[in-house]
């Protein structure tokens, strides 16, 4: 491909989202399912694209021709271009955006309500300036881009109108407001305030800059970007955003949001500052182990499902910012393998946990529009009226759960190997860091682990909970489409990494001379497909086993035994006392309130009573931060109130010591 | 030999000897306990008997006819690549710490998917207690195998036992000190793993005990077979492989080898049976003289577990850098 087709493919995918958009205006029936087929193509275009530049050789591709000058004033002199760094995103983006849309196109509602309408337009240029923060390759282009992402995210989380809808609406506002704010400022300092400067030029510039000015900007930048990927202690509105988005748009909440802020990050961190300040690893630490833990916590505790994988979300955004953190302290201690193979671990994370947790979300999204329920106390049992949606559900958690053989857990891997195999190299503080590293990530794998098997069993094993849980039927092989095509992805994503490493450049680590190829990380090996070729062979080999040994066919169905007890869905366990060992055993962190009320029904017998028991999760964010800041702003804006009193003559003194002052300042 | 031929001798000795492991346990610790306990081979008999016994299905979905596979298929995974017998035979590449690790948790996963399918308090006590604490073992595993990792220079446990064999072949504590550290942490994490004392009681099906067996309380017939030989299988391949960190002699490749041939191989079969023996036998003692933990209390065992590892892992280090 020659790289002017490329050019132009480039821009037809990236301008088919906007006509996508478009197309779902126009007023007759079908438009929106064709607006999302479009928006289907466009997106799988893209991400072929994305791919081909990720893996290309040259470095860069730049568009030769200026959107601006012809289109719109507002477009002026904003370049774009996308390098391999930004193709690795641009895939990953497109991928859930065409798993979105071709979820949206089979999931085409009964009546094409406004709001439905509404839905679709807004995904359509959501997904576009989300691709368009990927290709600005300048301040205006990316702030722009950003901007306008924050605010269609926005009103897709308002869409709903209901009042937990506004509610998570305006606190998205207010976290995405200061995040975008502190963004541009962190970009105009570190471009010493020219506007219209490349990133390229930015690289610069920056290293012009003296260090406190420098620090600024990078405080700025890092808080910007962690805000907006949902790391602890800003990841309050993710929960809230997904509970009440558009079953539709789930995945590119949960799946994209976070990665292109995570792009940004890097894109500051690695391409544009001219050297990596030794506290920023420090910092990315903290709040990357802050998340990780927190969230795989939270996971564990919450009850309803789009908030698990929300709060899953905020887990693996920390993890992989934890990955990034180890990595910029290889880089500050000269360690080149090191930070090669764990920044190439938190990419491939990034890739393979945006794919599963799209191919989850649309199987929660199927859940929440077939049953109408998304806590997980009421459902149950699904796996045996939906055999095809929970064995997809399953491979997606298992990998998801960082188990072999799929894409997650090569990424982890990666980490864990070349962490372990850097130890006995390190120097002192190098070697805190990795032990601390190690240790959080392992810590974390675990827990994590835990919450996504609650997941899994809660909502599918067991006898159902409710009415429409025990009514639930397969759905439509549309539905299901993007669940199993993002399920195959991980398989292959694990069996093929060390082809995937190596094509994304990460030829350090990989030793492809092999059929497969492997991934070689300081003194560990790891070979996927082998792996799972001898797992196969084990596996035949007991399936033959077990014809030959005993009779398969000398079975009968019997009665669940449970004690004597009636069995039914009762007995069943429910995500509260599933995770009841693990809420036990951190209840110095998650501060839960038990409370159990038990009366008698008859005053003389203490056995037949009525019993209540409630527990209450609190988040401490709320009450020790949000709460208190919230507070705050309130009692400042009444002090401020009181300077509008309402009377003219006040007004006219405050004209008059303003003239005083500037005459003062003046003279 | 053929590295293939190697490891189909190594898979046959551990197949065939798990059940026999699981038999001495219970026939030792019977007679310190006072009784006169059942013949060591009733683990073969058992086996035989739920083979050819009706399968009977509570009402469940898939997950429950597949957990019994993939449980075995980890249990004989993990009896293949590890270095039970010898070292560097066919499949020793995929014996990554982490890989083995992670084929482990899966099984661990599977169990407990499988437990949860049958709606059933028994077995769902048993599921929780037994994710959550194998999700707060995962950093101690992982904090161990990192410091024999330091200690020996290399991720493949293969490659650790031939290392350490390669250093001292009949007694390599006695040259890495450091070494004492991460088995001991080995043999807590083998008693987590396989659901002994103190942290459950692997031979009681009652409610209060039920923290890993009352997850196996639904399967019946073949089934249950299968899981009984995995759960045997796993306590077989702990302790033939900490019994091989602290003795790496007698195997059939190393230094100190039996050399070639059938007599060789019954030569390994023997001191393989031996170190069981001396395994179960101080297993057995270990379970008589202490009692069980309150589950509850288990967050203990786990933080001392935890600090011990990273004590190791420390330890290793600082012995690097001197």
């Amino acid at each position: 491909m020659t790289a002017q087709t490329l050019v132009i493919a480039l821009a037809v995918s990236f301008l088919g989202t906007l006509v996508a958009s478009g197309l779902a205006l126009l007023p007759f029936k079908e438009s929106q399912r064709i607006s999302n087929v479009v928006l289907f193509l466009s997106t799988v275009m893209g991400v072929g694209l994305g791919a081909v530049v990720a893996t290309s050789g040259s470095l860069t591709l730049a568009f030769p021709f200026d959107l601006g000058e012809t289109v719109s004033p507002f477009f002026f002199n904003m370049n774009f271009m996308l390098d391999r760094f930004a193709g690795i995103f641009y895939a990953l983006v497109n991928g859930v955006a065409m798993l979105t849309a071709l979820y949206a196109v089979a999931y085409a509602p009964a009546v094409s309500s406004l709001q439905a309408r509404r839905v679709t337009v807004l995904l359509g240029l959501l997904i576009f300036s989300l691709q368009g923060i990927l290709l600005a390759s300048n301040i205006v282009g990316f702030v722009f881009f950003w901007e306008l992402a924050s605010l269609l995210l926005f009103f897709l989380i308002m869409v709903g109108r209901s009042k937990a809808a506004r509610q998570a609406a305006v606190l998205y506002l207010f976290i995405s407001q200061l995040a975008a704010a502190a963004i541009t400022a962190g970009l105009f300092v570190l471009s010493g305030g020219a506007l219209l400067s490349t990133f390229s030029l930015i690289a610069y510039s920056a290293s012009a800059l003296t260090s406190p000015i420098l620090a600024v900007s990078v405080v700025l930048l890092t808080v910007g970007f962690a805000a907006t990927a949902g790391l602890v202690p800003f990841h309050v509105w993710l929960p809230e955003a997904q509970v009440v988005t558009p079953p539709a748009v789930g995945a590119l909440l949960l799946a994209a949001v976070p990665k292109v802020a995570i792009y940004g990050f890097l894109r500051v961190i690695l391409f544009m500052i001219p050297g990596v300040p030794a506290w920023l690893p420090i910092v990315v630490l903290i709040l990357g182990l802050l998340s990780a833990i927190f969230g795989a916590l939270y996971t564990i505790m919450e009850r309803d499902g789009q908030r698990i994988l929300a709060f899953s979300t905020v887990t693996n955004v920390g993890l992989i910012f934890t990955f990034i953190a180890v990595a910029l302290f290889a880089a500050n201690n000269g360690n080149e393998a090191l930070m090669q193979a764990t920044l190439f671990a938190a990419l491939f994370q990034a890739l393979a946990h945006a794919v599963g947790k799209a191919g989850l979300s649309t199987v929660f999204a199927t859940l929440a529009i077939q049953l109408e329920v998304m806590n997980l106390e009421h459902l149950g049992g699904l796996a045996r009226r939906m055999p095809q949606l929970s064995l997809i559900a399953c491979v997606l958690i298992l990998a998801l759960a960082a188990l072999p053989p799929f894409a997650p857990f090569v990424a982890q891997w990666t980490f864990i190997q070349a962490v372990v195999g850097g130890l006995s190299a390190a120097t002192l503080p190098l070697m805190v860091a990795l032990l601390v590293g190690l240790a959080g990530v392992t810590f974390v794998g675990g827990l994590s682990s835990l919450a996504l098997v609650k997941l899994y069993a809660v909502t599918f094993l067991g006898e159902p909970r409710s009415e429409q849980a025990a009514q639930a039927k397969e759905p439509r092989w549309g539905l299901l489409l993007p669940s199993l095509l993002s399920a195959a992805a991980l398989l292959f994503g694990g069996l093929l990494a060390p082809k995937i490493l190596s094509s994304l450049g990460a030829t350090s680590l990989v030793v492809t001379n092999s059929a497969s190829g492997f991934i070689r990380v300081d003194g560990g090996s790891l070979l996927p497909l082998g792996l799972t070729v001898v797992f196969a062979a084990l596996l035949a080999l007991i399936f033959l086993l077990r014809y030959v040994v005993s009779n398969p066919d000398f079975e009968r169905q019997a009665v669940a035994w449970t004690g004597g007890q009636a069995s039914g869905s009762r007995l069943t366990f429910t995500a509260t006392s599933f995770s009841g060992p693990a809420r036990y055993f951190f209840r110095f962190l998650l501060r839960t309130q038990k409370e159990l009320v038990v009366t008698p029904l008859i005053a003389t017998n203490p056995w037949i009573t009525r019993t209540r028991f409630q527990l209450t999760v609190s988040s401490v964010w709320y009450e020790r931060l949000y709460r208190p800041l919230s507070s705050g702003l309130m009692w400042l804006a009444n002090i401020v109130r009181k300077v509008q009193s309402g009377s003219i003559q006040v007004y006219v003194g405050f004209i008059a010591l303003a003239l005083v002052l500037a005459l003062i300042i003046a003279l | 030999m053929n590295p293939l031929v190697l490891a189909l001798i190594q898979l046959t000795l551990v197949l065939g000897l798990a059940p026999l492991a699981v038999g001495l346990l219970t026939f030792f610790k019977a007679r310190l306990q006072g009784r006169h306990g059942d013949l060591p081979w009733l683990p073969y008999l058992t086996l035989a008997k739920l083979l050819r016994k009706e399968n009977l299905l509570p009402p469940a979905s898939w997950m429950f006819r597949a957990t019994p596979f993939v449980v075995l298929t980890s249990a004989f995974f993990l009896a293949l690549v590890l270095p039970l017998t010898g070292f560097g035979h066919f499949g020793t590449e995929l014996s990554n710490f982490i890989v083995v690790t992670a084929v482990s948790a899966l099984s661990s996963v599977f169990l407990v998917l499988g437990a949860l399918d049958v709606g059933s308090s028994l077995s769902g006590v048993g599921a929780s207690r037994s994710m959550t604490v194998m999700a707060l073992l995962q950093p101690t595993i992982i904090l161990t195998f990192a410091a024999l990792a330091v200690i020996t220079e290399t991720s493949n446990i293969n490659e650790m036992m031939a290392a350490l064999s390669a250093i001292n072949p009949v007694f390599p504590l006695v040259a890495l000190p450091t070494l004492l550290l991460p088995i001991l942490s080995l043999g807590l994490i083998a008693l987590a793993e396989n659901g002994r004392y103190p942290l459950a009681n692997a031979s009681s099906l009652l409610e209060l005990a039920a923290d890993q067996r009352g997850i196996f309380a639904h399967y019946s017939g073949p089934y249950l077979a299968m899981l009984e030989y995995a759960s045997s299988l796993k306590l077989t391949v702990f302790a033939l492989l900490i019994a091989n960190f602290i003795l790496p002699t007698a195997l059939l490749t190393g230094p100190l080898a039996l050399g070639s041939g059938l007599l060789a191989v019954l030569g390994v079969g023997a001191v393989s049976l031996a170190k069981l023996g001396v395994m179960m036998l101080s297993l057995a003692c270990l379970e008589s003289t202490i009692s069980r933990m309150r589950f509850y209390r288990l967050q203990e065992y786990l933080t001392a577990t935890f600090f011990l590892a990273l004590a190791a892992l420390v330890l290793a280090l600082v012995v690097d850098l001197l």
